[in-house]
């Protein structure tokens, strides 16, 4: 089989909550090694899409195919979360409390079945990385708020998964270390080669480090593009008045 | 905030009076004899071979209970927080049943059965796995209920964020387990020390354990320097487990509020239905034969009737002993759990430690140092009237009721209160107006506790109700040597169904909306 152009993609995936509709039909194609990111107001159903993808919500309808294989079919899951080899930052970032920094990215390297000395060798590279390298017997709740986040980054990324999903993930931190992170994480994910999307509410964050971008509201994307496209030609009066804000701004 | 002091230091002083201060008397008075401070009660604990066997057989059967208590308990308890359950409450009301009927009950049920099994049988219930048997499956409610609530308690990110990495068995052995590890042990101590201090399963039984023997010592040979020393290694012990416990469990006092986020590990329909399996095996097992012996030995409705005719002095007396016991508890341990909620005092971490200690106190024990307190030329007015059972049952159950409410106070925001107050109420206003309607689920769960606790109550009972009155439990303890088995086994319906006559009318009101703190915002 080939080589799939696109690493991820969703054809018609709706998703209800009791009578809300939170996705509603929605396609999706992100292609390898982009840093693609979903933008909505709270409440749009961009979590909810995420944890589709990542297997952890099941979708009513739709398909979904991974790096050329259908994990989702027709509202049918395939592949369990655990076959999928994606990468997660969870929004409240979900670090394991009784295990230690090494610990946690230990954890996830041996259930992909990695020898020790791999192991350790890729935990040494990772945190090296995130400048972490000096926590790693330490445990996760005497870290700063910033060495959390590039924990739970780390996490994601130390398997070398096919697609990391981020789920808002700088929203707990304060602004200035917003935007020092905001810039590393897009090094990170660049030199670790992974395609990435990335779920925020946050304007400047999403035009700042996406490749390409979708704007989502109500379970649908409004609009796809590049962050130049979609501020010049905004497609809607929503889509307009959502990037008021950061129009002015960065004008 | 401005709450009444001299509320608190009132109620506090006036607890420590009918419930620390006995318990004091006693343990020092196992130093003394005619001559002055000794420690030869002490010597003869470690020296006579008597003591060794009561010691031997006091722990066998806590420890054997706790972990088959443990071992019934922790699945159940898993099962409950982790399925897709219709009705979870109802089976959680019916699993809990066999707590809250008093062991002995079931204990009187299970001989009556083995009396028609088998001779085999019905010679080994008297023994110690005979009574180790009785209390496990009267005790399993316990580490049922605090891993139900440790595993809701966690996370459901944590496990998410394992499950995308790992299968659902490494996801529960290396992340689940080990976050409720620490309640699980304090589950298995809890039941620990109340199989330590049981008093009515191995007197039943007639199985020689510390419990029984302070009250042999105590009424038959009346003799009370030994009655107590024969307490005071009771005593060390279960204060040694007691601050284990408030070690282990910390500020999280079962706490029934579900974490954020539905659980993670979705466990298959398969699954839902062998849970419901287990869990129906575990109520025909605990609360339904038991239950079907009792009656199929009285046999007539008109035995029944004609029992709790002839009882109905006792059963009045338990009534309203029970309901008076359970009112009182619920105030005075609403204003300690609050003082406990709301101190910054560094007595706080010593007030778990003293609510524990004497709850678990084995009650012959608290008895003991009851009788001591109100057999006193002073006192002596009161002593032998309803006014000493009353109070010698609200020092068992006030630190219960104290305890799991300073747990609900703790789960209300302080800023509730402080709105009232910052608008121009009164603390009492707030007290009253805030902050006990939104709590009327706790203290209507914590009332139903000791409503049912009380009703079934032994040792304090028997130790210290006014000559010639009975309560039910009473009645049905003692004519157990001298009575046809049909009207025991009436006796033993007629608690049964008072209980869970009680149990379904309240309980149903307290389990089957949520909680009222859960409509808070996160």
């Amino acid at each position: 089989m080939e080589k799939s152009e696109h690493i991820l993609q969703l054809a018609g995936v709706s998703k209800s909550f009791g009578a809300r509709r939170v996705v509603d039909a929605l396609s999706l194609t992100v292609l390898p090694g982009e840093l693609f990111c979903i933008l909505g107001p709270s409440g749009c159903g961009k979590t909810t899409l995420l944890r589709m993808i990542a297997g952890l919500e099941t979708p009513d309808e739709g398909s979904i195919e991974l790096d050329g294989r259908l994990v989702v079919d027709q509202g049918k899951p395939r592949l369990t979360p655990q076959e999928r080899v994606i990468g997660f930052v969870f929004q409240d970032l979900a670090l394991w409390p009784h295990l230690t920094v090494g610990g946690n990215l230990d954890f996830v390297l041996r259930a992909r079945q990695i020898s020790r000395p791999s192991r350790q060798e890729q935990i040494r590279k990772v945190l090296n990385r995130v400048h972490l390298s000096e926590f790693e017997g330490a445990y996760p709740e005497t870290l700063s708020g910033g060495e959390q986040q590039r924990l739970a980054i780390a996490r994601a990324l130390v398997s070398n998964p096919l697609l990391v999903l981020l789920d808002e993930p700088l929203s707990s931190l304060d602004y200035r270390l917003r935007a020092q992170l905001q810039q590393e994480l897009v090094s990170w994910l660049r030199e670790f080669k992974v395609t990435a999307l990335i779920v925020t509410h946050d304007q400047n964050e999403a035009f700042a480090m996406a490749d390409r971008l979708a704007i989502m509201n109500s379970g649908r994307l409004v609009q796809v593009g590049t962050p130049e496209g979609v501020r010049q030609s905004p497609s809607d009066p929503f889509v307009r008045e959502f990037l008021m804000g950061v129009s002015q701004f960065s004008s | 905030m401005h709450s009444p002091r001299w509320l608190f230091i009132v109620t506090g002083t006036f607890f420590l009076g009918i419930a620390v201060l006995p318990v004091c008397l006693m343990f020092l008075e196992s130093f003394q004899t005619a001559n002055g401070f000794t420690l030869a009660n002490y010597a003869s604990l470690l020296t006579s071979s008597r003591q060794q066997e009561l010691l031997w057989n006091s722990l066998v059967l806590a420890l054997a209970t706790a972990s088959f208590a443990t071992l019934l308990g922790a699945p159940l308890g898993f099962f409950l927080a982790k399925l897709r359950l219709p009705s979870r409450h109802r089976w959680r009301l019916l699993l809990v049943t066999p707590l809250l009927v008093p062991p002995y009950i079931l204990g009187i049920a299970w001989i009556f059965a083995g009396g028609q099994l088998a001779e085999g049988f019905a010679r080994w219930t008297f023994s110690l796995p005979g009574a180790v048997a009785m209390l496990s499956l009267s005790c399993f409610p316990i580490p049922m209920l605090v891993a139900e609530a440790a595993l809701s308690r966690v996370p459901a990110r944590l496990e998410e964020a394992a499950w995308l990495a790992a299968g659902w068995r490494r996801t529960l052995f290396s992340i689940t387990l080990p976050l409720v590890l620490p309640s699980l042990a304090s589950g298995f101590l809890l039941v620990f020390i109340l199989s330590l201090g049981d008093f009515s399963v191995p007197s039943l039984l007639r199985v020689r354990v510390f419990a029984t023997e302070v009250y042999t010592q105590f009424a038959a040979f009346f003799n009370f320097g030994a009655a107590t020393a024969a307490t005071a290694p009771l005593l060390l012990l279960i204060l040694v487990l007691s601050i284990s416990v408030r070690l282990l469990i910390g500020e999280k006092w079962i706490t029934t509020r579900r974490s954020p986020g539905a659980s993670a590990l979705l466990l298959s329909e398969a699954w839902t239905m062998a849970g419901m399996g287990l869990f129906s095996v575990m109520i025909l097992l605990s609360s339904v034969l038991p239950l079907l012996c009792l009656a199929m030995k009285v046999r007539h409705v008109e035995t029944l009737i004609r029992s709790a005719w002839s009882t109905r002095d006792s059963i009045a007396a338990s009534l309203v002993l029970s309901a008076a016991v359970s009112l009182l508890s619920v105030a005075m341990g609403l204003l300690l759990g609050y003082w406990r909620a709301r101190t910054k005092a560094r007595l706080k971490a010593l007030a778990d430690v003293l609510w524990i200690l004497l709850f678990t106190l084995p009650g012959t024990v608290l008895g003991i140092g009851l009788v001591r307190l109100w057999n006193q030329p002073l006192t002596n007015p009161l002593y032998g009237t309803w006014v000493t059972l009353l109070l010698g049952l609200l020092a068992r159950f006030v630190p219960i009721a104290a305890l799991l409410l300073a747990a609900g106070v703790r789960q209300m925001p302080a800023s509730l209160e402080e709105a009232a107050l910052v608008h121009g109420s009164s603390w009492w206003r707030s007290f009253i107006g805030i902050l006990v309607p939104s709590m009327k689920r706790s203290l209507l769960a914590v009332g139903l506790l000791v409503f049912l606790l009380a009703f079934g109550e032994l040792a304090i009972t028997i130790l210290l109700i006014p000559v010639g009155t009975s309560t039910l439990p009473l009645q049905t303890f003692t004519t157990i040597t001298n009575s046809p088995d049909e009207v025991m086994a009436a006796l033993c319906l007629l608690q049964v169904l008072v209980i869970l006559i009680t149990l379904f009318v309240i309980g149903r009101s307290v389990t089957k909306s949520r909680p009222q703190m859960d409509k808070l915002p996160a």
